[in-house]
């Protein structure tokens, strides 16, 4: 008890005198600041990015593609493997018994971005009618759905939004002359905003494609999946896999988000090593202009264990506010802001994963910080620290 | 200056201590300056290096281009050269280690003078059907010599139905865009491409045609589009130039965030620098008071001020930004290199790591210089 309350009343005492080394203290706060602010910042996208994937890429949505296309251009299915695969086992079904699967078209146009003019890909989708009446998500808020056979177009809000000339009513040229924008549609997906859908038969023929790209299935729960899978690798005309939508999502965040933790992590490293640097600097000084203090509480039989810790609380208080600066000014000016990556479209995210991951360098930095000093302070000579001036 | 310089060298080594933390903290954050401004000289120089006069016509919606295009093209008044281009794209051994093969024929090493391929290695790839030319970083890595056949596993398919392709190596080579040994790109032959796939014979993914006046590159692009515009297999047409631009960006923002990066740097650095000089030169108030009394002036005070700060932070401003430029070579594959050294980096960094010498000995020197004599001398 009595090293408890020792503990305490150096610490407080500690801590209340640190308005008098304002500007030796404030650099353990501005570094750490820096240090959670950038580090956050960056690593804000990946997160971002990883909730738009988590949250709402629709749970039982699996994809059936042929092996081995590793990017979307590769992908195709005949027309008579995706009838087979269609009236496969383990497909949940519509309120009028007609499976959830559909074979679709998928294309890459090129689009102007608004403000800096630059082109980007944007995602060209064949669905059916029945597809998209079927998709509980997806909802049309402006306009009509598009008429199979017609050059008509659905536009993605997102999309709408990103890009010049797609308000509805407008046209855009693709093979066979122009097709019009007839409606927008959202949906809880962000991601599935930031594409066009046309008709996918009307698609295929305008871009002489006899062949689906992928067929998009909805099962019936993790069993439904199982028995589609087993039922066509039990085909030997199909060489196709059969996956979770939400994996491939994941596979295809993962080289930006592993390139974005990379930028992030080696930023908040080395600049975390300037901000321990800084921090024994600011630590070493304070425990100096003290030491007559510190010698005195040993002189009157405090022992070296509460110098010791009031020195590194006063560290990790400082680190701690630093981080909590940091974290509240990345908080501020990107978390909400709307970013796209390849054209697709999501929100930058400074959620309590990253602000535990700022409280946890501030830690480290105000730890290492504050660990020598504390050593020297508690094992210099109580006599001669007294007679300093 | 020169005359104090064993008064700086005394005084930046009273307190060891604060004076390494310093400069440790200094190369810390200069590093970063280091390794971001060569991976903003990479950007700029994979823009720059990017030609005006060479437009790259693709394919607007990834349909294949008939190659008749080439001469209704080279039609045009002010394009001087074209070539095709196809790619068969696969992998070696296992899909972990893709390969992408641009199928092109001997035009193309006009466009492309970067690519250190000798004559000798050029006859042989003419000369040799299913010849390819690969760059020295596949070679390394997979150990392919001169002469070997290799298997190229592909989702395009041979004619005969075969996804296999067996390809042989008649040369390695680097290029000047790429540090030597780290060479990534591989070529072989249309004509030989074109006549063993199943796909549609006679088509490219794309072509790229030069012109005379790169100013014409705009009105150009937009006439070899319309000639296309409503065929089955449209075009889209830029010159390289603008399309380099086009992919950087995909990258993301980069010049943010390299801008935001470094001001964060260098407001924490300002910081801890100024707060060491202000510590330092509080400490020594009676110090200075001496020797303004024993005759030196106000400026040759701040002279040494500035002469301590200078000494703590350039030595290891520029190491940091020396070993960062080096740690470039730890981003991603990716990003864009530029094998010179940054020198337009450099000479920024140590123009900030002057300024911050600067500033963060200003603000004591004018306090020093304001503080009466007389109160100085009793402190």
């Amino acid at each position: 008890m009595l090293a408890l309350s020792q503990i305490a009343a150096v610490t407080m005492m500690n801590l209340r005198a640190i308005p008098q080394r304002a500007g030796a203290s404030a650099v353990i706060v501005i570094g750490m600041a820096c240090v959670v602010g950038v580090t956050l910042s960056v690593l804000s996208l990946s997160e971002g990015f990883m909730t738009a994937i988590r949250d709402v890429v629709p749970k039982d949505a699996v994809v059936v593609m042929s092996q081995g296309a590793r990017f979307p251009q590769a992908r195709f299915i005949s027309r008579d493997n995706a009838l087979t695969i269609i009236d496969a086992p383990g497909i949940s079904k519509t309120a009028e018994g007609k499976p959830r699967a559909y074979g679709d078209f998928y294309a890459g146009v090129p689009m102007t971005k608004r403000g800096d003019g630059f082109t980007t890909f944007v995602s060209l989708i064949g669905q059916t009618q029945a597809a998209i009446a079927s998709n509980p998500d997806m909802k049309i808020v402006e306009g009509r759905s598009f008429q199979p056979g017609l050059h008509e177009l659905l536009v993605g809000r997102a999309a709408q939004q990103q890009f010049v000339g797609l308000d509805v009513g407008t046209t855009i040229p693709l093979p066979q002359g122009d097709w019009s924008i007839v409606g927008t549609y959202t949906s809880i997906n962000a991601l599935a905003e930031s594409a066009l859908i046309g008709d996918a038969e009307t698609l295929m023929s305008a871009f002489q494609r006899p062949v689906f790209a992928t067929v998009q299935v909805r099962v019936e729960g993790a069993q439904g999946f199982d028995r589609l899978s087993a039922e066509i690798a039990a085909n030997p005309t199909l060489t196709v896999n059969v996956r979770w939508l939400r994996d491939i999502a994941a596979e295809q965040a993962e080289q930006l988000n592993s390139l974005l933790r990379f930028v992030g992590l080696t930023l908040g490293i080395i600049m975390g090593a300037g901000a321990v640097f800084g921090a024994l600097n600011t630590m070493y000084s304070a425990v100096s202009t003290r030491q007559r203090e510190i010698a005195t509480l040993r002189a009157i039989g405090f022992g070296p264990a509460p110098v010791v810790i009031s020195v590194l609380v006063e560290s990790l208080a400082l680190a701690l506010i630093g981080a909590f600066v940091g974290a509240a000014i990345a908080w501020l000016a990107f978390n909400g802001n709307v970013h796209t990556v390849g054209g697709a479209l999501f929100e930058l995210r400074v959620n309590r994963a990253l602000i535990t991951l700022g409280i946890g360098m501030a830690t480290m930095v105000g730890f290492l910080g504050g660990l020598l000093p504390a050593v020297r302070a508690a094992r210099a000579p109580v006599i001669d620290a007294l007679r300093t001036r | 200056m020169t005359k104090f310089l064993p008064l700086i060298w005394v005084g930046i080594w009273r307190k060891p201590t604060r004076t390494v933390l310093t400069a440790l903290a200094v190369l810390a954050g200069f590093t970063l300056l280091g390794t971001l401004g060569a991976v903003d000289a990479g950007f700029r120089h994979a823009r720059d290096r990017s030609p005006l006069d060479v437009l790259q016509v693709d394919a607007r919606f990834g349909t294949p281009l008939p190659l008749a295009y080439l001469e209704q093209i080279a039609a045009i008044p002010g394009v001087t050269a074209m070539v095709p281009r196809a790619f068969l794209g696969g992998f070696y051994q296992q899909p972990r280690n893709p390969i992408f093969f641009v199928a092109t024929d001997e035009r193309f090493f006009s466009f492309r003078p970067e690519l250190l391929v000798s004559d000798a290695q050029k006859r042989r790839l003419a000369e040799t059907p299913n010849g390819v030319l690969v760059g020295t970083s596949h070679a390394n890595k997979y150990g392919w010599k001169t002469g070997d056949q290799i298997p190229l596993q592909s989702p395009t398919l041979q004619k005969n139905g075969d996804k296999t392709w067996m390809l042989e190596i008649v040369g390695v080579f680097d290029t000047t865009f790429d540090p030597p040994g780290t060479a990534r790109f591989t070529m072989m032959n249309y004509s030989y491409f074109d006549e063993n796939r199943s796909g549609p014979r006679g088509t490219a993914n794309g072509f790229m045609a030069r012109i005379s006046n790169p100013d014409d590159a705009v009105r150009i692009s937009g006439e070899i589009d319309a000639l296309f515009a409503n065929s089955g297999a449209p075009t889209r047409t830029m010159s390289e130039r603008t399309s380099t631009e086009n992919n950087l960006q995909g990258l993301g923002n980069i010049n943010v965030l390299i801008n935001g990066v470094a001001a964060a740097v260098l407001f924490m650095l300002l910081f801890l620098t100024g707060n060491t000089m202000s510590q330092s030169a509080q400490e020594r108030m009676s110090e200075f008071a001496t020797m303004k009394a024993m005759g030196f002036e106000g400026r040759d005070i701040t002279a040494i001020l500035i002469g301590e700060s200078l000494m703590q932070c350039l030595p290891a401003a520029i190491i940091g930004l020396l070993v960062g430029v080096k740690l470039v070579v730890l981003s991603p594959q990716n990003f864009p290199r530029d094998i010179n050294p940054p020198w337009l980096a450099i000479t920024v960094g140590v123009l900030a790591a002057v300024i911050v010498a600067l500033v963060s000995s200003s603000l004591p020197a004018w306090r020093l210089e304001r503080r009466p004599l007389t109160e100085a001398l009793r402190d």
